[in-house]
């Protein structure tokens, strides 16, 4: 069945066979930024399981990486659930 | 110069930012540090060399850093190695640790392509980093814990000082180094006919023989099929990351796990620090304790399947510690897993890691 992994260690997961990788922020936080205010955590944490939702969606090439969206710019709504 | 001086190999040696001394997990983010002379277990590796070799400077990085800013890491120190004029680069031994292992391989590589000066690691053969930088320099095999520095220090020595004197080095198996995967032509005191009869014989009377071409092995899944409609799909929750309830109820095993466990997550719709933990020994948990959503968005799930973006989230999440776990246990594990999920109709997994 389609699995989405998310890691930040990226080059780990290519070597041992994964394809459908979702890079994760960092080793100690892969879905999260304890640098960032919770609502801005929060917001990063769903443009990285987006990312695993649009990997779950596709046939990768082997060892695909899936990298989250990136932030939107300042005064834009935060978020990116409202994707189809 | 008198004459010791002119055999003595230098030598740099790269450590990580725990046998550097500096700390452990906590230090992991550890940046660049260059020191003079040998640190740690280059105090073993110096004494294994005698007068044939001088650690004459020592590279730290912690481990988070490296694999976090690898491309500035690498240009740094590989700067250092050069600025040091080495004639062999010693990196590790790494044992069975992950990143440990896959900085040392980088490094390693780097040094050989681009200073062209020879590289000696250690590592236990199912560190990761094996299968992906064993061609490219040597790796003497090693314990998976630095319980066998003792056994690793002295091999890494030898190789890294004939290594350095531009010596050919003979194959893996007679020189206890890991297979690189490089052929080598040589003259056998038989025939090839005479080798096979021979090799015919003993496999027919049961008797161990040794092939001469061993196959490799591919461990290459082919991709699952897509799912074609996310909002009517259940979805799984599997981890290794360790994120248990507090008080570790089935004892799951901070490093070399040898099981896995199966937690109810049926109308949660938070994980939080008061009651769920993490127990991975693999990194520094404190940023997960804090918040386990930074290991397992249970809160960003189920708010997709609230919106009806996701059909279903299954009613259990699989979890077990991704630390020195060893690789066919792991593939154990996934089956088993594996085969619930189907039972229950699961069909698709996310699979949050470190």
């Amino acid at each position: 069945m389609p699995t989405a992994l998310f890691t930040a260690m990226v080059s780990v997961a290519t070597t041992v066979g994964a394809n459908r990788i979702v890079r994760g922020t960092a080793i100690t936080h892969p879905l999260g930024d304890p640098a960032r205010l919770p609502e801005d955590e929060r917001a990063l944490r769903e443009r990285i399981v987006q990312a695993g939702m649009d990997a779950l969606r596709v046939t990768p090439e082997a060892g695909q990486i899936f990298q989250p969206a990136a932030e939107p710019p300042p005064g834009a709504s935060s978020g990116g659930l409202n994707r189809p | 110069m008198d004459t010791d001086e002119r055999h003595r190999v230098r030598i740099v040696h790269y450590l990580n930012q725990f046998f550097g001394g500096i700390g452990a997990e906590e230090a992991a983010g550890h940046s660049v540090e260059v020191r003079h002379g040998p640190v740690g277990p280059g105090l073993a590796l110096q004494k294994a060399l005698g007068d044939q070799g001088e650690v004459v400077a020592t590279i730290i990085c912690g481990d988070n850093y490296f694999a976090e800013h690898e491309p500035q890491a690498l240009e740094q120190i590989l700067a250092a190695i050069s600025g040091a004029q080495p004639g062999v680069v010693v990196l590790g031994p790494a044992f069975n640790s992950g990143r440990y292992g896959m900085a040392c391989g980088a490094i390693g590589r780097s040094v050989v392509e681009r200073l062209r000066v020879s590289a000696v690691s250690g590592m236990h053969p199912e560190n990761p980093a094996v299968k992906e930088f064993c061609r490219f320099l040597h790796v003497v095999p090693t314990t998976a814990t630095a319980m066998g520095m003792g056994h690793a220090i002295p091999r890494m020595a030898a190789l890294a000082v004939r290594l350095a004197s531009g010596e050919r080095i003979g194959p893996a198996e007679e020189e206890g180094y890991l297979a690189r995967g490089f052929r080598r032509n040589a003259v056998a005191a038989e025939n090839g006919a005479q080798r096979a009869v021979r090799m015919l014989l003993r496999k027919m009377r049961g008797e161990a023989y040794r092939t001469e071409t061993p196959l490799p092995s591919f461990d290459r899944v082919e991709p699952a099929r897509p799912l074609a409609d996310l909002s009517q799909a259940t979805i799984a929750i599997v981890t290794e990351g360790g994120v248990v309830p507090q008080g570790n109820p089935d004892k799951l095993e901070a490093h070399a796990a040898t099981h896995w466990a199966r937690y109810s997550i049926a109308g949660l719709r938070e994980l939080s620090r008061e009651s769920f933990d993490c127990v991975h020994g693999g990194f520094d948990p404190g940023n997960a304790k804090a918040d386990p959503h930074r290991l397992v968005p249970l809160d960003v799930l189920r708010d997709l399947e609230a919106r009806g973006l996701i059909g279903k989230l299954h009613e259990y999440m699989y979890v077990t510690v991704g630390n020195g776990t060893s690789v066919l246990r792991a593939r154990e594990f996934a089956s088993e897993i594996a085969r619930e999920l189907k039972e229950a109709g699961v069909q698709g997994v996310v699979l949050p890691a470190t």
